[in-house]
């Protein structure tokens, strides 16, 4: 036994070795040429000058506008995450629990837009969320609205965007974690006398708050990175990072402001993600002691 | 033990993979071959059936297409490759070839290394010192729907009549279009590329009307198909081949007049077959190439002798007499000022919508 233990372990580097050479080639090496930049004094239309700089931090942690496109990325990314959870947390139940023949089918559709590019599936959304589109059409036939509401660069467009982005990685996060709940103590729970609402609440979600805090982690850090549904659906009145981040990288080429937004938008993500999983592990500590 | 063979076996699978990788690239260069990048698209597909292919035959030659990529972003993969090979020939828009022969990216070529240049129009020769001779413009239109926009529009005006709220698509001025409004805007209200205030003090007056926010010229298509908007600030070439597809729009140079963009072809220093990409230039820019683009996607040519036939009037700017009408842009001006005017349109932008609320 602890011998192959042993043998396992000491594989482990051998085994790991193309996955860190990769990771090192088109990971590492990418992110340390990205923080470089980000001290570099690009000027487009003439050679780089040598020597570092501080000028791209300061050009946008001295900025309230880019204070505030900062702010809005969070803050989206946390809107995301709540609406993604709530509405996934449903389906991952009916999903783990039910006993129907269409398991499998309602799994495959959870998972089906997955496959579908988010490009594809944005254009999709503008075309069904369009002033002249099948959700306001439906909307004025009902007679719910008099004229069109617009959805296409506003923040409820970009919402709904992502959130259907998110959806499937929410509910895949959770299904796993739901079925692995051991339903004994959910027995235990009735044969205490506790009603099937209580039982929930009591027994089953507290046992789900991990996945829950896995999946939330996994769906902010695509939401504060994703591109193609802010840059069609939002429009000016929502700047978020990575749009400004492909706009210096992409179009003004001003390469050392947009790797200094990329690096903040790094950081601040990764400190968030740090902070949480710290802040669930002493709130786990605590459980287990009480 | 094992474990440490198999870390023999990666390292000697990554070092095959290498040394193949290696030892296929030079073979390459011996071919008679040369990679063009181009845009995709209608663009991608006239470009092959017209240029390449017959340049392929009459010259024994190979051309490989790499269509990736906006102007802009092949003047990043050009400066992020250096001095690594990439391209032979590149498509570059004005203010990009600038910038990328300022960078020291492009070879130098005049009327010497492709003959043809001689034949252009004058301002067409040359771009900076040389860095790439123009081959083709296409100017700003106010494209408009025939069926919601009446009467005709014949002025830029029209964008900021209130009856059109919501109606006005632009685009972003990070990409041509918004930046070429940006300047229309200031010319209107008394600046220029130098003054900009006033352009982005009209830019500001016009956001209650616009109803969508767009860059990449394919993202207007179902936008005017499902007449979602119906006036917008369009390129030429484009807005005629969607005519001909049968939409219901029309196509105007307003009477203020229009700015054109430039296309240019660009040698990059790290080309590999310079002497082919030379002769590729050439033959783009021989009269007969010139004129069968001109009618296939009405980019206006910019080789003197190309004429086309009375039904193209009106539809492709041809001719010494057209193209002056068209205003062209102080690009070297655009290429160091554009930075600032992102950032500026950003802010004002947003401050505009936050107070429309």
């Amino acid at each position: 036994m602890t011998s192959a233990r042993r043998r396992a372990g000491a594989a482990g580097p051998g085994l790991a070795a193309p996955l860190a050479l990769c990771l090192f080639v088109w990971f590492v090496l990418p992110l340390a040429l990205l923080l470089s930049e980000s001290f570099r004094d690009v000027v487009v239309g003439q050679p780089t000058p040598p020597g570092l700089t501080l000028a791209n931090y300061a050009r946008f942690l001295l900025d309230p506008f880019y204070l505030g496109t900062l702010r809005a990325t969070l803050v989206l990314g946390v809107v995301v995450t709540l609406l993604a959870l709530a509405l996934a947390y449903p389906v991952a139940y009916g999903l783990a629990r039910g006993r129907h023949r269409w398991k499998t089918f309602l799994r495959l559709c959870v998972v089906a837009p997955l496959l579908v590019s988010v490009v594809i599936r944005t254009y999709g959304w503008i075309v069904l969320l369009a002033n002249n589109g099948a959700v306001n059409q439906a909307l004025l036939v009902l007679g719910l609205v008099d004229e069109p509401v617009r959805f296409l660069f506003t923040y409820t467009g970009v919402l709904i965007g992502l959130v259907h982005f998110a959806l499937p990685v929410a509910v895949l996060s959770l299904v796993g974690v739901i079925e692995a709940v051991d339903q004994t103590l959910e027995d235990a729970a009735r044969g205490l006398g506790a009603g099937p609402w209580r039982t929930f609440w009591a027994v089953t979600f507290p046992l789900t708050l991990p996945g829950l805090a896995a999946g939330a982690m996994l769906v902010f850090s695509l939401t504060v990175a994703a591109f193609v549904t802010p840059a069609l659906m939002g429009g000016p009145s929502l700047v978020v990072l990575s749009t400004l981040i492909y706009q210096q990288m992409t179009v003004t080429l001003e390469w050392g402001f947009g790797a200094a937004v990329a690096t903040i938008l790094l950081v601040v993500a990764t400190g968030l993600f740090l902070g949480a999983q710290r802040l669930l592990g002493r709130a786990r500590g605590l459980g287990t002691a009480a | 033990m094992r474990e440490r063979r198999i870390g023999r076996w990666v390292a000697i699978v990554a070092l095959a993979a290498l040394g193949l990788g290696a030892s296929t690239e030079p073979g390459r260069a011996q071919t008679r071959e040369i990679v063009f990048s181009g845009y995709g698209g209608d663009y991608g597909e006239v470009m092959k059936k017209l240029v390449i292919e017959p340049f392929e035959q009459k010259f024994n030659a190979k051309v490989v297409y790499d269509a990736t990529g906006s102007s802009a972003q092949k003047l990043a993969k050009l400066r992020a490759t250096k001095d690594t090979y990439t391209w032979d020939v590149t498509v570059l828009t004005g203010y990009d070839l600038l910038a990328a022969g300022r960078e020291g990216l492009l070879e130098a070529v005049g009327p010497e290394r492709i003959p043809n240049i001689a034949k252009l129009h004058e301002f067409a020769q040359k771009e900076g010192q040389g860095w790439g001779p123009i081959t083709s413009v296409d100017p700003l239109i106010l494209l408009y729907n025939r069926d919601r926009v009446k009467p005709a529009p014949d002025s830029w005006s029209v964008l900021w009549d209130p009856k059109y709220k919501g109606k006005v698509a632009i685009s972003h001025v990070s990409e041509g279009k918004g930046l070429f409004l940006l300047l229309i805007a200031a010319y209107m209200g008394g600046g220029d590329e130098k003054r900009i205030d006033p352009g982005f003090g009209k830019l500001r007056e016009l956001v209650p009307n616009v109803g969508a926010w767009l860059t990449l010229s394919p993202q207007y298509v179902p936008y005017l198909q499902r007449e979602d908007v119906w006036l917008t600030p369009y390129w030429n070439g484009r807005a005629q081949l969607m005519i001909d597809q049968g939409l219901p729009l029309g196509a105007v140079i307003p009477k203020e007049g229009t700015l054109a963009i430039t296309n240019s072809f660009g040698v990059p220093k790290s080309a590999r077959n310079r002497a082919l990409a030379y002769e590729f230039v050439n033959f783009y820019l021989d009269r007969a190439q010139q004129e069968a683009f001109a009618r296939k996607i009405y980019y206006a040519p910019t080789n003197r002798e190309v004429t086309l036939p009375p039904e193209y009037a009106g539809r492709v700017a041809v001719g010494a007499e057209a193209i002056g009408r068209l205003r062209f842009p102080d690009e070297d001006h655009l290429a160091k000022a554009r930075g600032a005017w992102v950032e500026r349109w950003n802010k004002d932008v947003y401050d505009a919508l936050k107070y429309q609320k």
